[in-house]
C-alpha cells in the first residue's frame, strides 16, 4: 500500500507547493494557535479572568499536581481513552464494512446511525438522564422484568459507575461519526482489487484481512490518534449529564477547567490545566509517532 | 462537472444577495445601549419589553437598545469583558459577582446614581448593603430577591391528613409516614448536573438550625465552623441524607427537571424550592401548600433564607460617555421609580424586586391567589426579622462554592466532617482578614 | 453464493441482528425526542419520558415563531455555507500537497495540524474573541465563519489527506505527462476522483458548524444574528424551562441535516460504486 507518496519520491524544492499548504496553516495559526499561546502565559498568574493578573511563577502547576481533583480528572480521561479507542472503533469498522455492501437500505441505516451525532448534547443528555433516573426509565423497566439488581442501580448516582454511564451515552452519540469516516475510507478501496482477488479464489475473510484492512489502514490509524486527542478534551456529555458529579467522580480535565474558569473565578489555574491538557495530548501523539516508526508504517 | 460548477456559482450569488436583503433597511443609529440580560425566555423578554424598554423608548426615541438575552450570564459576562469592552449594562447573578467585577476594575461604582435618583429610599437596606464593598462603594443595584420555602402537594397531603412540618421532628415523622404510604421518597433534591442545589439546603439550615445570630457570628469571625451551632448544620444535613428524607443517594442520579417531574406527578410529596416555585406549581396545575422551612433546633424560629437574586452593573467604559451613562441610569430608574409598572410586571408573572412599594398597591394588584399567599408569608417573616442568609449572597465565594461542590463527597463519606469544616474555616479566616466577607444583615 | 453453508447463514443472521439492533439503540432516544415535541409542556414536566397522553401540534408553530427560526435558518445557512466553501478550498489544496507531493517541511505541517487538534477551545475562546474585537468584527457572522473554518481545518484536512493517500499516484502522474501543473492536476484529476470524499468531508463540516453552540452563543450576542443551534435558549430561563418547545427546537434544528443527508444519498452511493478509480 505504498502507492501515494513513496512511489516516486522527488525531493525538489518547488515553492509553488507551499502555496497549497500555507493558507490553511496561516488561517489556523492566526485564529487558533496564536491566541491559545496566551493561556501558557496566563498559567503563571493568579488571575480571575478580568482583573489584573498577579505573577505567581509555577504556583498553579505546583498546586495542580497536589490537587486530588486534578489527579481524579486525569485518571478519568485515561479511562475515557481506553473506552473510546476500543468500542466505537470496533463498532464503527464492523458496521461500516457490513453496510458498505448494502444497496437499498444503506442510506437509511447510515442516517439512523449518524443521527445521534447531529442532536445537541443538551437535548439528548436530558432524555438520557431521564432514562437513567432511579424511579422511571430503564430502572423501572428492569424492575418490571424482575432484574432487581439492575433495577436498583444508580447509574448516575453511584460514583463507581457514573463515568461508564456517561461514556455509554457518549459512545451512543459518537460511533456513528466513526462509521461514516470508515465508510469514506472503504469507498476508496479500488474495486478491481477485490475482483482480481476473487478470481484467484480468495474467501471473504481473506478479502477483508488482505485487501480491506491494508487499504483503510491510514484512516484507521488517523482515527485512533484523533480519538486519543479528543478524549483528552472531552466535555459535552459529561457536563450536560453530571457536571462532573457526584462529588467529582465523573470529572475530566475539561470540566475542571470549566468550573475553575467560570464559576470559581480562577482563570489562571484553569489555563494551567489547559496547558497540561494540550501537552498530554501532544506527548501521546509523539509517543505514537515513535512507535509507528518502529512498527506499523503508514 | 459543468452542472456542478453552475450550481455552485448560483449558490454563491444567492448567498451574497441574501444577507444584503436581510440587513437592508437598518437606520442610522444615534446612541446604542447594549444590555446583556439574564432573562432568556419569552416571558422574560415580554416583561423587559413591556415594563422597561418600551416606557424608556417613549421618552428617548433616539436611543436604540441592543438587548442581549444571554444564558449562563456569569460566564458570558466574564468572557465578553475579558475579550474587550463588553456590554454597557449587565444584569448579573448577584452582589457577589458585582463585587468581583468592580474589584477587577470592569464596572463603576453607582453611589452617585443611587443618591441622585433616590434608589436608596426604595431598595431594602440589607440588599443595598450586600452590594456595597468595604469602602462604601455600591457595586451593583440589587434586582429581585428570593428565598427558600417548603412546598407540599395539597391534594396528596389532604388525602392522607398530613400537615406541613414546622419542626425537624415533625419532618422526620412525616417522612416516615410518606415512605410507609408507598411514595418513593418524601422529597427529592436532585443534585445531578447541579451540585449547587446543595446550597439551598445549607442556606435553610443556616437560618433554621444555626440561626441568624450564629451565622452572623460565623461570618464576622466570632464563631467558627466547629462551634456546635454551625457544625450542627452539617451533621443535620448528613443525618437527613442518611434518613433518606431527601431521597438518599438517589438524589445524585436525579436531575433538577426530573426531581420536579416526580413532585408534579405525585411520586414525591414535598419539595424545597425558592420563591419562583409558586409559579411553577400554578403552571403545572399542582395545588400546593407553601410554608417557611421547618425549625431544625429548639429556640430557632422558622425563617426565610433571603438572597439577592440579581444585580445591575454598568460597564467601566461607559464612564467616558456621560450622556450615555445618564441614559442608562434613566433606564434603570424605571425599575425603581415606577411602582405602577412594577406592580403591573408582578401581575404579568414577574419576580419580586428588592424594593419597598406601597402595600395598598400590592394588595389591590390582580395577583394569583398562591402568589398573594406566598407574599403574605414572606412579608411576615421579613417584618418579624425571621430571615436567614442564603449562602450565595452572604458567604464569601470560595467558602460557598467549596461548601456545595464538596457536599456530595461529604454525604457519601469520602470527605470527613473534620476536613470539610477545616477547609472552609481556613478559607473563611483568610477572607475575613482580606475583608472579602459581604456585610451581613 | 448458491450453496450457502450453515455457518454463512448464521453469520448473515448475526449480521442483520447487530445492524438492526444498533439502529434501534441509536434511534430509541430520538423517537422519544420526536414524541416529546408532540406533547404539551406540562405533560413532559410531569412525565419526562413515555408516550404522549395528549397529542398536540402547538409546539411547532410556537417554537418556530417565538424562536424566530425563519431568521435563524438564514443566519445558519449563511454561516455554514461560507464555512464549508472556505474550509474546503483551504484543506483541499493543503491535503493534496500533504498527500501527493514530497516537499521539505511536509512532516512539520502534518505534525502541526495533528497538534492543532489538541488545543482545547477554552484556551482560545477569549483571546480569539479579543482579536475579533480588535478587528472590529465581533458580534458578526464573519467572526463565526472565521472561527469555524479555523477550528475545522486540522481534523478535516488530515482526514482528507488519509483519503487522498488511497488514490493511486499513477493517475496524477499521467496528467502531469500531459502537461498539467500541480494545480491543474489537482483540479482535473484528483478532485473529480475524490468527489464523494469531498462530499463526505463537506457534510462533516456542515454538521459541526450547524450544531456548534458554545462559540455561537458567546461570539454573537445580538438576538437577530443568532444561529439555529442557540435558539433553544429562548425556552430556558433560570426558573422554568419550556420542555415542549425545547424538544421541538431539537427536532427543528436537526431536520434540515437529516433531509440533506437523505437528499444527497445518491451522490454517496455514486462514490461507492463508480468512483472512477478504474480510470
Amino acid at each position: 500500500m505504498q502507492k501515494g507518496l513513496t512511489a516516486q519520491p522527488r525531493k525538489r524544492i518547488r515553492w509553488a507547493v507551499y502555496m497549497f499548504v500555507i493558507p490553511a496553516f496561516l488561517f489556523h495559526f492566526i485564529f487558533i494557535t496564536a491566541p491559545s499561546l496566551s493561556s501558557i502565559y496566563f498559567s503563571f498568574f493568579d488571575w480571575n479572568g478580568i482583573g489584573v493578573p498577579a505573577y505567581i511563577g509555577a504556583g498553579n502547576y505546583r498546586e495542580m499536581f497536589a490537587d486530588s481533583e486534578f489527579i481524579k480528572a486525569l485518571t478519568n480521561n485515561l479511562k475515557w481513552i481506553g473506552i473510546f479507542i476500543t468500542i466505537p472503533v470496533f463498532l464503527g469498522l464492523l458496521t461500516a464494512y457490513w453496510i458498505s455492501k448494502l444497496k437499498k437500505t444503506q442510506m437509511m441505516i447510515r442516517t439512523i446511525y449518524f443521527m445521534p451525532y447531529i442532536i445537541a448534547s443538551a437535548t439528548a443528555g436530558r432524555i438520557w438522564c431521564s432514562y437513567f433516573n432511579p424511579y422511571f426509565g430503564f430502572n423501572s423497566a428492569f424492575k418490571a422484568i424482575g432484574w432487581t439488581g439492575l433495577g436498583s442501580t444508580l447509574w448516575l448516582g453511584n460514583k463507581n459507575i457514573v463515568l461508564y454511564t456517561v461514556a455509554f451515552v457518549d459512545v451512543w452519540h459518537f460511533w456513528g461519526f466513526i462509521m461514516v469516516m470508515f465508510l469514506g475510507a472503504l469507498q476508496q478501496v479500488d474495486p478491481t482489487l477485490y475482483e482480481s482477488a476473487m478470481v484467484e479464489g480468495a474467501n471473504r475473510r481473506q478479502l477483508f484481512t488482505k485487501i480491506t484492512i491494508p487499504c483503510i489502514m491510514p484512516t484507521f490509524v488517523f482515527i485512533v490518534i484523533s480519538i486519543i486527542m479528543w478524549s483528552f478534551l472531552t466535555f459535552d456529555y459529561i457536563w450536560v449529564m453530571t457536571g462532573g458529579g457526584p462529588g467529582n467522580a465523573s470529572d475530566v480535565l475539561s470540566t475542571l477547567i470549566y468550573r475553575n474558569a467560570y464559576s470559581r473565578y480562577r482563570t489562571g489555574y484553569a489555563s494551567a490545566i489547559s496547558v497540561i491538557q494540550s501537552i498530554l495530548a501532544i506527548t501521546t501523539y509523539a509517543i505514537m509517532q515513535v512507535v509507528k516508526k518502529r512498527g506499523v508504517d503508514v | 462537472m459543468k452542472k456542478l460548477t453552475a450550481l455552485f456559482l448560483t449558490m454563491v450569488m444567492v448567498m451574497t444577495i441574501l444577507p444584503m436583503m436581510a440587513f437592508a433597511g437598518e437606520e442610522q443609529r444615534q446612541i446604542v445601549i447594549s444590555w446583556m440580560d439574564d432573562r432568556t425566555g419569552e416571558d422574560g423578554q415580554y416583561l423587559r419589553d413591556e415594563f422597561v424598554i418600551k416606557p424608556f423608548l417613549e421618552k428617548h426615541p433616539n436611543v436604540t437598545i441592543d438587548w442581549q438575552p444571554t444564558q449562563d450570564i456569569t460566564k458570558q459576562v466574564k468572557i465578553a469583558l475579558g475579550a474587550g469592552q463588553g456590554p454597557d449594562l449587565m444584569s448579573i447573578d448577584g452582589p457577589s459577582d458585582a463585587l468581583e467585577l468592580y474589584e477587577s476594575g470592569r464596572t463603576i461604582g453607582l453611589n452617585e446614581a443611587v443618591e441622585k435618583y433616590g434608589w436608596d429610599k426604595v431598595i431594602y437596606d440589607w440588599a443595598l448593603d450586600v452590594a456595597t464593598d468595604k469602602n462604601g462603594v455600591i457595586t451593583g443595584v440589587p434586582a429581585q430577591y428570593e428565598g427558600m420555602l417548603f412546598y407540599g402537594n395539597k391534594e396528596i397531603m389532604d388525602a392522607h391528613g398530613w400537615k406541613m412540618p414546622t419542626t425537624y421532628e415533625e419532618l422526620k415523622t412525616l417522612a416516615t409516614e410518606i415512605r410507609e404510604a408507598g411514595f418513593v421518597a418524601p422529597m427529592i433534591l436532585g443534585t445531578s448536573t447541579i451540585p449547587r442545589r446543595n446550597e439551598w439546603w445549607y442556606s435553610t439550615l443556616f437560618g433554621n438550625y444555626a440561626g441568624r445570630e450564629a451565622t452572623k457570628d460565623l461570618l464576622e469571625g466570632r464563631k467558627t465552623f466547629f462551634d456546635p451551632e454551625i457544625k450542627g448544620v452539617f451533621t443535620t444535613y448528613k443525618e437527613m441524607f442518611d434518613l433518606g428524607i431527601n431521597g438518599n443517594q438517589d438524589t445524585f442520579a436525579v436531575t433538577l427537571a426530573d426531581g420536579r417531574a416526580m413532585y408534579y406527578s405525585g411520586m414525591t410529596v414535598l419539595v424545597m424550592e425558592g420563591d419562583w416555585f409558586v409559579d411553577n406549581g400554578v403552571q403545572n396545575g399542582v395545588d400546593q401548600y407553601v410554608t417557611l422551612p421547618p425549625s431544625f433546633r429548639e429556640g430557632v424560629p422558622q425563617s426565610y433564607a433571603l438572597s439577592v437574586g440579581g444585580c445591575y452593573v454598568v460597564n467601566k467604559a461607559v464612564e467616558d460617555d456621560p450622556e450615555k451613562l445618564e441614559l442608562i441610569y434613566e433606564l434603570l430608574d424605571i425599575l425603581y421609580s415606577r411602582p405602577d409598572l412594577y406592580v403591573a410586571s408582578l401581575e404579568a408573572g414577574g419576580q419580586v424586586n428588592c424594593i419597598d412599594v406601597d402595600q395598598a398597591l400590592i394588595d389591590n394588584a390582580n395577583l394569583l391567589e398562591p402568589v398573594k399567599e406566598k407574599l403574605k408569608i414572606t412579608d411576615a417573616a421579613m417584618e418579624a426579622g425571621n430571615v436567614g442568609h442564603c449562602t450565595w449572597t452572604f458567604f464569601p465565594q470560595d467558602v460557598r462554592i467549596y461548601m456545595y461542590e464538596k457536599a456530595d463527597e461529604y454525604l457519601i463519606g469520602d470527605l470527613s466532617l473534620e476536613d470539610y469544616l477545616q477547609a472552609m474555616q481556613d478559607m473563611l479566616d483568610k477572607d475575613i482578614a482580606e475583608g472579602k466577607v459581604p456585610p451581613v444583615m | 453464493m448458491k450453496n450457502r453453508s450453515f455457518g454463512s447463514i448464521v453469520y448473515t443472521a448475526f449480521k442483520w441482528v447487530i445492524i438492526w439492533g444498533l439502529a434501534l439503540f441509536e434511534i430509541f432516544p430520538i423517537i422519544q425526542l420526536i414524541l416529546n415535541s408532540f406533547r404539551p409542556d406540562t405533560e413532559i414536566k410531569k412525565f419526562p419520558i413515555g408516550l404522549p397522553r395528549t397529542w398536540t401540534l402547538e409546539n411547532y408553530p410556537d417554537t418556530w415563531n417565538i424562536g424566530n427560526y425563519g431568521r435563524a435558518f438564514l443566519n445558519s445557512i449563511w454561516v455554514c455555507f461560507w464555512t464549508i466553501v472556505i474550509t474546503l478550498v483551504l484543506i483541499g489544496l493543503a491535503s493534496y500537497a500533504l498527500a501527493k507531493i514530497d516537499f521539505k517541511g511536509r512532516g512539520f505541517f502534518v505534525a502541526y495540524f495533528l497538534m492543532g487538534m489538541a488545543i482545547p477551545s477554552f484556551s482560545h475562546l477569549i483571546p480569539t474573541y479579543y482579536l475579533f474585537n480588535r478587528m472590529g468584527i465581533a458580534n458578526t457572522h464573519l467572526c463565526l465563519i472565521i472561527i469555524y473554518t479555523a477550528g475545522q481545518i486540522p481534523f478535516n484536512l488530515l482526514l482528507l489527506r488519509t483519503f487522498l493517500l488511497g488514490i493511486p499516484r499513477e493517475l496524477e502522474e499521467a496528467a502531469k505527462v500531459d502537461g498539467c501543473n500541480e494545480l491543474g492536476t489537482f483540479l482535473r484529476v484528483t478532485l473529480p476522483l475524490a468527489k464523494s470524499i469531498f462530499l463526505t468531508v463537506a457534510l462533516l463540516i456542515f454538521m459541526k458548524s450547524w450544531n456548534e453552540f458554545a462559540v455561537a452563543n458567546t461570539y454573537v450576542t445580538t438576538d437577530s444574528l443568532r444561529t439555529v443551534s442557540t435558539r433553544f435558549v429562548k425556552f430556558t430561563t433560570e426558573y422554568n424551562n419550556n420542555f415542549g418547545r425545547i424538544f421541538t427546537s431539537g427536532v427543528i434544528s436537526i431536520a434540515p441535516v437529516v433531509i440533506m443527508y437523505l437528499l444527497m444519498q445518491n451522490r454517496f452511493i455514486d462514490g461507492l460504486t463508480s468512483g472512477g478509480l478504474k480510470g
